[in-house]
């Protein structure tokens, strides 16, 4: 059980607090609710250029980075498909500075044009560096807009294209801010020696006094309807072997078939003990590498299968590999051993996730964001509440052929 | 309420490291045991360490192939039982190698300590090394090579290792694509049977430890035997003299290209070592780093720049790495070389040695918080035969140093003539 305390401010704020009394280090994480699916689709890759933003300095604060690297902070920030995330650890007799950095950056930035075109520039190397100048970064900029068809997440985080960032304007930028960045649209979450009466006090005092909202009820994002029948798309890129990557639309987070799916991915492909590591890779030597994962997103998200083809073998014979394997785990219902095993990993890793004051503040962030905080402490039943049975209808379902959609990936040097 | 947002909350002080240095441990047959303990998750980490990395080895991919099948079958069981047992206990077993050691390391729930300790003892004893296995890791391996030689900064971190250490040394060894083609099952056994030793290597226990932890360990490690002698000391040569200047390695059509500056430099026992590895921070060791600030913060020439002292066995080295804004390699470079002049030209100023030294202060806090950290810190300092007093002593030299100090320190080992300057991509 990782204990907690939980309660909302006047201006809407969601304060938790974990107290773990065996390290000398406070973790403080905020995230906000805002994402890149609550970005317009011409105006994309914003959520992670505001992420940028934040650390360019705020209305009492010229610098976010000094004064925290001098109380011996150290933090950092991601953005993903459905919230950003903002996190720091500091030494606990300096946690009220955490306060006061961070408050003052909820209450408002600076917005200057010199940290906009640095920041700006920034993101566009960083987008080089990850999806343009680096073999196969491209990949989910294609794959995504085959999976979904009127849901936001057809764009990556980084962004549709860099133009988008290119563009991106003050006016745009003030305007995200005033929309997303406010008290009710947040989640504060203090992890380590702390004193619960200290922390209600702190967190009044610096974030309480913030007066703005963003009364965002009931946000609605479209809905992906059901495929109807499967999409396929082919690129040649400069690469020395070819590969594939396969993709399914899955339930949401809060659906208990998530959890479903987490199992059939950990079966097919969590540890070298796993489905495909063994037969696709070392017994009919196919791939080089080899993967299946769930894209773990709020709304409908993904079921991925990802491989590199060992030279010599033909796309299809590959497909066909992978399909055989999906229909097994689809026709067939796994073995009480292996279903005990990949629960007993998820076991393993659920307790040694338990272990940096960070990772539990980060941890009961994400679970308030999706609606409660003690369902983190639910997840070992919600994966033990899961039987084989259930595994084999969810994947007949999941991997159905209609439901398909593949990205075939040549190499230049193959036929 | 009125609060004063513009003034920053007093500043606290930074506790001191409470470290006690590990408790040793003579097992049976030579094995030295270092134990850690504390946490209150019942989990527990163990690492085995031999003195068996590449430097060793007379042909290159020996020691990583001798990591990757040890997991890969052993006379009663076939790779494919090893893994599942692992897995089926939710174990994590990562099997690996650096240029000095490799190291075995096991990530247990306490609780299943007795079912992996025996498998350990196995791996380490009835190893068979496959032929089949070998043949599957090599090419695996050299698939991932074909894909990693398409980037600038992999590109770069082998040039510039082989400019650094020396073509042809120990230390200087750089995979080429030839290399995957030319190791045997026979190359693999031998280094394994030379190098896997208990008089050739320690464990460290961290985590979680009772007794009957403390028990099944000297049960399946302490009886591990050593076979014959120890190998004798080998004539290796580690590394030769450094190349200085330039160098150009042209990749078309690259948006980016990769920078790696840097130098032979002294290593952790030397007495200056404090001093230059505060310089190195100064210069670009975290995010408020001058190297940050300038290339990314003010330019926006790249999405992250630093520098590193990386610290072998035998000899060591300082780099600056980044990937730029192809467009802009010239400037960058320009800038690179602007800000390691300055470190050795213009003292520090308080304010920013007070900050860099308060941010040391509490990233050490970070980095020895928890007993599997801290192993981790005790497997980084104990070849070269010290202890967790080490890293007090660099953070009590740290806080005594003055900016005279440092300036005489950057204007010995920062100079720039001495270094190298490596760009892959354009120039």
């Amino acid at each position: 059980m990782v204990e907690f305390e939980k309660f909302i401010l006047n201006n809407g704020l969601t304060v938790i607090v974990h107290k773990d009394k065996t390290t000398p280090i406070v973790a403080m994480n905020i995230i906000y609710k805002v994402g890149s699916r609550d970005e317009k689709p011409d105006k994309t890759g914003f959520a992670h250029l505001f992420e940028h933003l934040m650390f360019g300095g705020s209305e009492n604060i010229p610098r976010y980075d000094e004064p925290l690297q001098l109380a011996g902070g150290e933090n950092n920030a991601f953005t993903n498909n459905d919230y950003t995330d903002y996190y720091l650890t500091i030494p606990k007799n300096n946690l009220e500075i955490a306060f006061w950095l961070e408050s003052d950056r909820m209450l408002n930035l600076a917005f200057t044009e010199k940290s906009l075109e640095v920041q700006r520039q920034v993101v566009i190397e960083e987008f080089k560096q990850n999806y343009l100048n680096q073999p196969y970064g491209d990949v989910y900029l294609l794959l995504n807009p085959l999976v979904y068809k009127v849901h936001p997440y057809q764009w990556p985080t980084i962004g549709k294209d860099i133009s988008h960032i290119e563009k991106a304007t003050m006016e745009d930028v003030k305007a995200f801010y005033g929309k997303f960045y406010n008290p009710d649209n947040a989640i504060l979450t203090v992890a380590g020696d702390v004193d619960i009466k200290e922390i209600e006090k702190l967190a009044n005092k610096w974030f309480g006094t913030i007066n703005k909202q963003s009364n965002l009820k009931n946000r609605k994002y479209p809905e992906e309807p059901e495929q109807k029948e499967p999409r396929t798309k082919s690129v040649r890129r400069d690469v020395p072997q070819d590969a594939i990557y396969m993709a399914w639309l899955m339930p949401e987070r809060l659906n208990k078939d998530y959890y479903t799916c987490d199992l059939i991915s950990d079966i097919l492909s969590n540890g070298d003990s796993s489905r495909l590591y063994q037969t696709l890779i070392k017994d009919k030597k196919l791939f080089s590498e080899i993967n299946a994962f769930i894209t773990g997103d709020v709304d409908k998200g993904r079921f991925i299968v990802t491989g590199k083809l060992m030279e010599g073998v033909s796309m299809d014979d590959a497909e066909n590999a992978i399909d055989i394997e999906l229909r097994k785990i689809s026709t067939e219902n796994v073995k009480d051993e292996e279903l005990k095993k990949v629960i007993n990993k998820i076991e393993a890793s659920w307790i040694f996730s338990r272990l940096s004051v960070l990772n539990k503040a980060m941890n009961l962030g994400y679970y308030e964001m999706l609606g409660n905080a003690s369902m983190y402490n639910n997840e070992l039943d919600n994966y033990g509440s899961v039987n084989k049975e259930r595994i084999r209808e969810t994947a007949r379902q999941l991997f159905a052929p209609h439901r398909k959609n593949v990205l075939y990936y040549y190499s230049k040097k193959s036929k | 309420m009125n609060i004063d947002r513009k003034t920053m909350p007093p500043l606290g002080n930074i506790p001191d490291l409470a470290l006690k240095n590990p408790e040793n441990i003579r097992l049976n047959n030579g094995l030295d045991l270092y134990i850690i303990d504390g946490g209150y998750e019942k989990v527990t980490r163990l690492d085995i360490v031999f003195e068996a990395g590449s430097a060793y080895q007379k042909k290159k991919l020996t020691a990583a192939s001798v990591t990757n099948l040890l997991k890969e079958g052993t006379k009663n069981k076939t790779s494919v039982e090893i893994v599942e047992i692992l897995d089926y206990h939710g174990a994590y077993l990562n099997i690996g190698n650096n240029k000095d050691t490799a190291t075995l390391t096991l990530f247990s729930l306490t609780k299943h300590l007795d079912k992996l300790l025996p498998l350990i003892n196995e791996i380490l004893t009835e190893s068979v090394f496959p032929q089949r296995e070998l043949e599957i890791f090599l090419n695996r391996k050299k698939q991932r090579y074909l894909v990693d030689i398409q980037k600038v900064k992999y590109l770069a971190s082998l040039e510039f290792n082989k400019t650094i250490f020396g073509d042809g040394t120990a230390y200087g060894q750089v995979l080429n694509e030839n290399d995957f083609n030319s190791l045997t099952r026979d190359d693999v056994v031998n280094f394994f049977k030379k190098r896997y030793r208990p008089e050739n290597a320690y464990a460290v226990l961290s985590g979680f430890v009772d007794k009957k932890t403390e028990e099944l360990i000297n049960k399946f490690l302490g009886n591990i035997k050593c076979s014959g002698k120890s190998p004798e000391s080998e004539n290796i040569k580690f590394f030769s003299e450094q190349e200085t200047g330039k160098k150009y390695i042209e990749k078309e059509n690259s948006l980016q290209s990769a920078i790696r500056i840097g130098k032979q430099m002294i290593n952790r026992t030397h007495p200056d070592f404090a001093y230059v590895s505060l310089l190195n921070m100064i210069l670009g060791g975290y995010f408020g780093s001058r190297l940050m600030s300038n290339l990314r913060e003010d330019k926006g020439l790249t999405y992250g720049i630093h520098s590193f002292v990386q610290t072998h066995k035998k000899a060591a080295y300082f780099a600056i790495a980044t990937e730029v804004n192809a467009e802009a390699t010239k400037m960058a470079v320009e800038e690179i070389i602007k800000e390691i002049e300055r470190l050795r030209t213009e003292p520090v100023k308080e304010d920013e040695l007070k900050l860099v030294l308060n941010y040391l202060s509490g990233s050490f806090l970070r980095s020895f918080d928890g007993p599997m950290i801290l192993a981790e810190r005790f497997l980084l300092v104990k070849d070269f035969g010290l202890t967790f007093e080490h890293y007090k002593d660099i953070l009590r030299k740290m806080s005594l140093s003055t900016p005279e100090q440092l300036l005489e320190t950057a204007d010995k080992y920062f100079a720039t003539d001495k270094m190298v300057e490596l760009i892959v991509g354009k120039e």
